[in-house]
Formats: C-alpha cells, sequence, structure tokens
C-alpha cells in the first residue's frame, strides 16, 4: 500500500479495495494472510480471526518520538490526538514502529482482528457478553490495553470509537527470546473452564484469559434447550442429558430422571436401560435394578444390538453384585 | 472425564459415551448434546494466497503421563489376543484406548496408527491442491493419522474425512504419506497444540505440538499465480458485466506495486463501465508512475464521472488541488 499513500490516503485505499472485493467476493492473496483459531472452552467456542502482519526486519514495538508526532498526520487525515491509531500514518520508517506505544492498534492487519464468544466470558475476570467484538490493543512498554469493541467489521483501527467499547483490560507483555516472525494468536494452556489466549509477535507475547463461569450449569443449561428442541423419536439426546447429570453428580437428578425415562419410552434399549439400571442401584432399589438389567441383557444379546460381549459382561457382574445386596 | 469418576468408574463412564453412540455405529454421530470434553475441540485455519487449509482437532493433555515410547511386544500380543484392541494392532494398527496403557505403556506408541489429536480423528481440510512436504494432495478433507516413531514419523492423510479415532482407519483409503523428522524440545507441551508459526506468500509450515516433540510438515501452493489468475478468471466469466472485479484485481496488483499489471485490469475495468472508482485508481496509477500530467487529466474526467453520478468526490478534488499546487 506504500504506494497509493502518495496520492490517496491509505485507510480510504484499503477501504475502497475492502469494500469492492467484498461485493464481488473477489480473493486476492494478501501481503498479511488471514487466520483463525478455535477454542472450546467446556461447551463454549472461542473464535479470533485475524490476519498476519510479518516482522520483515521492520521496528514493530517502541515510543514514536515526540517531535515525528507533532508532524505526522493520521491516516484518515484526522488530527492526531491522545491514543488515536498510528497504523499506516505518514512518515513511519525505520525509527517509527509498527505499533506504537499508547496508540490504539488492530491487533493484526488488514481488518481489525474478531474476537467471536458464543457465551458469556470473563476475561481476566471481567464480564463480557457473548458476541462479536472487534480486538484492539494499546501497546505499552509495561502493561498493553486489550480492547473488545462492539464495531466487530471495521477496516483497521481507522474508525475505531472508544464510545463503543464493551471492555477494556490490562494485560502484562513478556519478552520472548525467540523472534516470532509471523503474529500468532494461539490458546494455550487450556482448562476444563478457561483458555489463555496469546498474542505473539516478534519478542513480545502478551497473555489474557478467557474463563466460562459455571461450564457444567451451563452445559446443562444448553442440554436442556437441546431435549426441548429434540426429535420425539430421538432417544439419544435426552439419555446423553441424564448422563451428564449422573456422571458429575448434578444436583437436578429429578429433571435428568424424566430426561431418562423419555428416552425409555421412546425407545428401550441397552444404553438407556443399563443407565437405569444404575440409577435405580444407586437409590438402593436393587430388585428393580436388577429386573431393569435382565431386560437390558436380553436386549442387548439380539443378533444385531451392536453391544459387544465385554459390555455385556460388566453389566452382569454388576447385576450379581446387586443381587447379593437384595 | 476425571469428573466421571464420582458416580461411576472410569471404565463404565466412556462405556455411557460409546453406548450413546452404538446404535448409529458404523456412521458415526456427533451427540447432539454437547458435553464438556477432557480434550476440548479446537480449529486452526490459514490462509496461503487465495487457498485455505483447516485443522479441526481435539487436545489432549499429558497430565503427567507417559506420551511416547515403545509399546512392549509381549503386552500388545495380549491385547490382541484378548480383542482389545484390533487384530491389525499387530501390524501399524492402532492401540488407542488400548486397557493396559500405563506407566510402561505409551500414550501413543511407536510404530502404531494414531489419530493425532483425541476423540474424532484429526481433521485436515484443503481448498486447493497442494503440496505436502513436495508430495501432491489433492483439495479435499482428510482425515490425519500419524505414526510416531523416535527418529521418524508418517503422517497421514486418510480420504475417509470423517471418522472416530483411528479404530476404523483403512490405509487403503490412504491419499498421501509423508515423512517427518520429529523434533525434541526442552519445554513440555501440556496440551497437544496445532501451529502454523511460519507462513510464507505460498507455504505455511504446520507444526504438531506435543509434550516435548514438535512435528512440522509444510503446505505449499504450487503455481500460486496461475492458480489466482484462474480464480479471477473464473470470477469474471461468472459476471461479465462486473466493473467492480477487474477493479479488485487491479487494486490488487497496485497493492503489490504491479503498476503495469494494475493498469491493465483498470482499463478493463473502465471498458465494462467507467466510473469515479476505477477513473480514480487510473489516475492513482498514473500518478504512481510519474506520469502527473495525464494523471490530473483523468482524475479530473473521474471527479467529472463521479459528480455525474452522484458521488461524493470532495476529498478525491481536494488532493487533485494540492497535487495542483505542487503539496504532494
Amino acid at each position: 500500500m506504500k504506494s497509493q499513500r502518495k496520492f490517496l490516503p491509505l485507510a480510504a485505499a484499503l477501504v475502497a479495495l475492502a469494500g469492492v472485493c467484498a461485493q464481488a467476493q473477489l480473493r486476492a492473496p494478501r501481503p498479511s494472510q488471514k487466520a483463525s483459531v478455535m477454542q472450546t472452552v467446556g461447551v463454549t467456542d472461542i473464535t479470533i480471526i485475524y490476519s498476519r502482519p510479518a516482522v520483515k526486519g521492520r521496528t514493530v514495538w517502541g515510543d514514536v518520538p515526540a517531535d515525528k508526532l507533532t508532524t505526522i498526520k493520521t491516516a484518515t487525515g484526522g488530527p492526531l490526538t491522545g491514543e488515536v491509531t498510528l497504523d499506516g500514518a505518514n512518515g513511519s520508517g525505520k525509527d517509527f514502529p509498527m505499533a506504537p506505544n499508547g496508540h490504539v492498534w488492530r491487533a493484526g492487519a488488514n481488518e481489525a482482528t474478531q474476537f467471536i464468544v458464543a457465551d458469556d466470558v470473563l476475561v481476566n475476570g471481567q464480564p463480557l457478553k457473548a458476541g462479536t467484538y472487534s480486538l484492539h490493543a494499546i501497546p505499552g512498554r509495561d502493561e498493553w490495553t486489550i480492547i473488545f469493541n462492539g464495531d466487530a467489521g471495521q477496516w483497521g483501527s481507522f474508525t475505531y470509537d472508544a464510545k463503543k467499547d464493551v471492555l477494556r483490560i490490562k494485560a502484562k507483555p513478556q519478552t520472548v527470546a525467540a523472534n516470532q516472525e509471523n503474529l500468532i494468536y494461539t490458546f494455550d494452556p487450556v482448562t476444563d473452564n478457561s483458555a489463555q489466549v496469546n498474542i505473539r509477535w516478534e519478542h513480545v507475547l502478551v497473555p489474557f484469559t478467557v474463563e466460562v463461569k459455571d461450564v457444567k450449569a451451563l452445559a446443562v443449561e444448553k442440554m436442556r434447550a437441546a431435549v426441548a428442541a429434540a426429535k420425539p423419536d430421538d432417544w439419544r439426546t435426552p439419555l446423553q442429558a441424564a448422563n451428564y447429570v449422573y456422571q458429575n453428580n448434578l444436583s437436578n437428578t429429578d429433571e435428568a430422571g424424566q430426561w431418562l425415562d423419555r428416552s425409555i419410552k421412546i425407545k428401550e434399549n441397552f444404553a438407556n436401560l443399563y443407565t437405569k439400571a444404575r440409577v435405580l442401584a444407586g437409590q438402593g432399589k436393587n430388585a428393580e435394578a436388577v429386573a431393569t438389567a435382565e431386560h437390558a441383557i436380553q436386549l442387548a444379546k439380539a443378533p444385531d444390538s451392536g453391544i459387544s460381549p465385554n459390555t455385556i459382561a460388566d453389566l452382569e457382574k454388576r447385576m450379581a453384585d446387586w443381587k447379593a445386596k437384595m | 472425564m476425571k469428573s466421571l469418576q464420582r458416580f461411576f468408574p472410569r471404565a463404565a463412564a466412556s462405556l455411557l459415551v460409546l453406548l450413546s453412540l452404538a446404535a448409529v455405529a458404523p456412521a458415526q454421530q456427533q451427540p447432539k448434546v454437547r458435553l464438556p470434553q477432557a480434550s476440548p475441540a479446537s480449529t486452526l485455519s490459514q490462509t496461503i494466497g487465495v487457498t485455505d487449509i483447516t485443522i479441526v482437532y481435539h487436545r489432549p493433555a499429558v497430565r503427567g503421563r507417559t506420551v511416547w515410547g515403545d509399546a512392549p511386544a509381549d503386552k500388545v500380543a495380549a491385547l490382541v489376543k484378548a480383542n482389545a484392541v484390533g487384530p491389525d494392532a499387530s501390524g501399524e494398527g492402532t492401540l488407542d484406548g488400548a486397557p493396559g496403557g500405563g506407566k510402561d505403556f505409551p500414550l501413543e506408541p511407536n510404530g502404531h496408527v494414531w489419530r493425532a489429536g483425541a476423540n474424532e480423528a484429526t481433521r485436515f481440510t484443503v481448498s486447493d491442491d497442494v503440496l505436502i512436504n513436495g508430495q501432491k494432495l489433492p483439495a479435499g478433507a482428510y482425515s490425519l493419522h500419524v505414526i510416531p516413531n523416535k527418529d521418524e514419523w508418517t503422517i497421514i492423510f486418510n480420504k475417509t474425512a470423517d471418522q472416530w479415532g483411528s479404530f476404523r482407519y483403512d490405509a487403503k483409503q490412504d491419499a498421501l504419506r509423508v515423512k517427518v523428522k520429529p523434533m525434541w524440545l526442552q519445554e513440555s507441551q501440556e496440551i497437544l497444540s496445532y501451529e502454523i508459526p511460519q507462513v510464507t506468500a505460498n507455504t505455511a509450515q504446520v507444526w504438531i505440538r506435543w509434550e516435548k516433540v514438535a512435528v512440522p510438515f509444510t503446505v505449499e501452493v504450487p503455481n500460486q499465480d496461475a492458480l489466482v489468475r484462474s480464480k479471477i478468471d473464473a470470477q469474471i466469466a461468472a459476471n461479465p458485466n462486473d466493473w467492480q472485479i477487474p477493479l479488485a484485481v487491479a487494486n490488487a496488483y497496485f497493492n503489490d506495486d504491479k503498476f503495469d499489471e494494475a493498469m491493465k485490469w483498470t482499463e478493463q475495468s473502465i471498458k465494462v463501465k467507467e466510473t469515479f472508482q476505477n477513473l480514480r485508481t487510473k489516475a492513482n496509477l498514473l500518478f504512481n508512475m510519474n506520469r502527473k500530467q495525464e494523471a490530473i487529466a483523468v482524475a479530473e474526467q473521474a471527479i467529472a464521472r463521479g459528480k455525474a453520478d452522484g458521488v461524493d468526490t470532495t476529498r478525491f478534488e481536494k488532493q487533485l488541488a494540492d497535487i495542483k499546487a505542487g503539496k504532494m
């Protein structure tokens, strides 16, 4: 884009190009290529869509010399004040970093980085609603600001409007020995209820954490909806939902019992009777458990049941235990 | 799956999951209920030029276990005999889920096929024909399996894209096998991670990274210019009256400082229909080609066209004035 700013402001050229490309759906190779990463945390998907600028031997981080700040104009031709982006600013050169400290940066290239989260989460402990956001960053030597902005579809940070911010968090940059040539977003580590997002470029790594407050409650909430939406002949969905509740010792066992009974009512089979027998045994109803298990085994022994002898043997062994307790 | 242990013992818990799926086998069906998974799902996609590659996988964790190494031959034989693994496990068949996996039995034993992830086999999709470490792989969706080994891994692209683990893996469906040298690193990576640390205009380097191993392979788009060209031609052939497509091509070349190519496409756009946008691009191009007088003439033409079409030309007019005044 270097050449276009001689005549047409860079941002305008880019917007024109992006707009035209979007309309015509024409894809041209871009110097900063597009990438995305998605990570599931519990039952929640977090997606980051970005473009990957390369270092190419340039200075990425640092301060803009004060004297330069007074002479340059922003790419949009507007006044240069406060934290406004310096992306594509006239006059950038060797002593002018690509993503200067204290100024908003799209945290990528081309379109502003997009951050999409399917459910409400906590970002570094602060609530962020489910939604699609543009992600911007204000780099700093000792502290970065990560911005989740409600205007998700914007080119760069040129039209970035702080009034549309949904959340700003602070993150601590780390220095890494190895040079990372292409900007990269990774999710690492990932736990049962959280993922650390790492923004990594050149020698800098900036981590922040996305957390799902109560994965199990959220999972049950989604299961409830799935069971409600399940087709009348779908025995599997209510069974899976019930199994999840039992396996995790959740408190909504009455609801799980209804789901299980619904599954059995739709179609008695080894899978749901197996669960039923174990639930009954867990309630001390050993005689009923044995009767249900016998029925299950009978179904499993049908030639086309698809149930392996090992599985049947497992239930037979349990059944013997229950019988002993009768 | 730790949480399952409270109510049901571990084996039975995974059994329940299998049972929920059993009735639909052999067709693998995703549960409609979304369950939190011990090895959570992840997706990675990367554009190389105009080609997309996507890797969908699940991320197992080390959890203090032995990941790599040899499985004792007598144990493997015993598992085959007990029907706990498939008969082909005496060859390269998978040992995934073998009940004997313990301290002296690695999770992903050398010489045996592994899904290169967890749950479903890892899925590798590529939108155009590519080269994997120099070898041809046609556009398509594949399941990705690997055969780990100390000094050399085999990466397998299998045409049965959707399969659970490598349990039904069939070598006859292989599209490509490549050999790769694993790198042994100092730092342990707790959860399996696919990453693309390096990307160039026509290549991407994929890393499979888990525990202390990193296994890199390269995806290359051969003849990218021809590919881009053929896609553009197809677009234009499908939309012969669209002036925006050739203009987009022109702008792409312009971005790349390829002025002559850019001019050719701009002229093509103008031929379809004269607009403020394509005339403006032409003016910009001429200016960048140091043909200032011509640039000014075309810029004036652009402004006239824009005004006739009701386009806001104010900013462009201001720039033109600056240029005329010698400010740019």
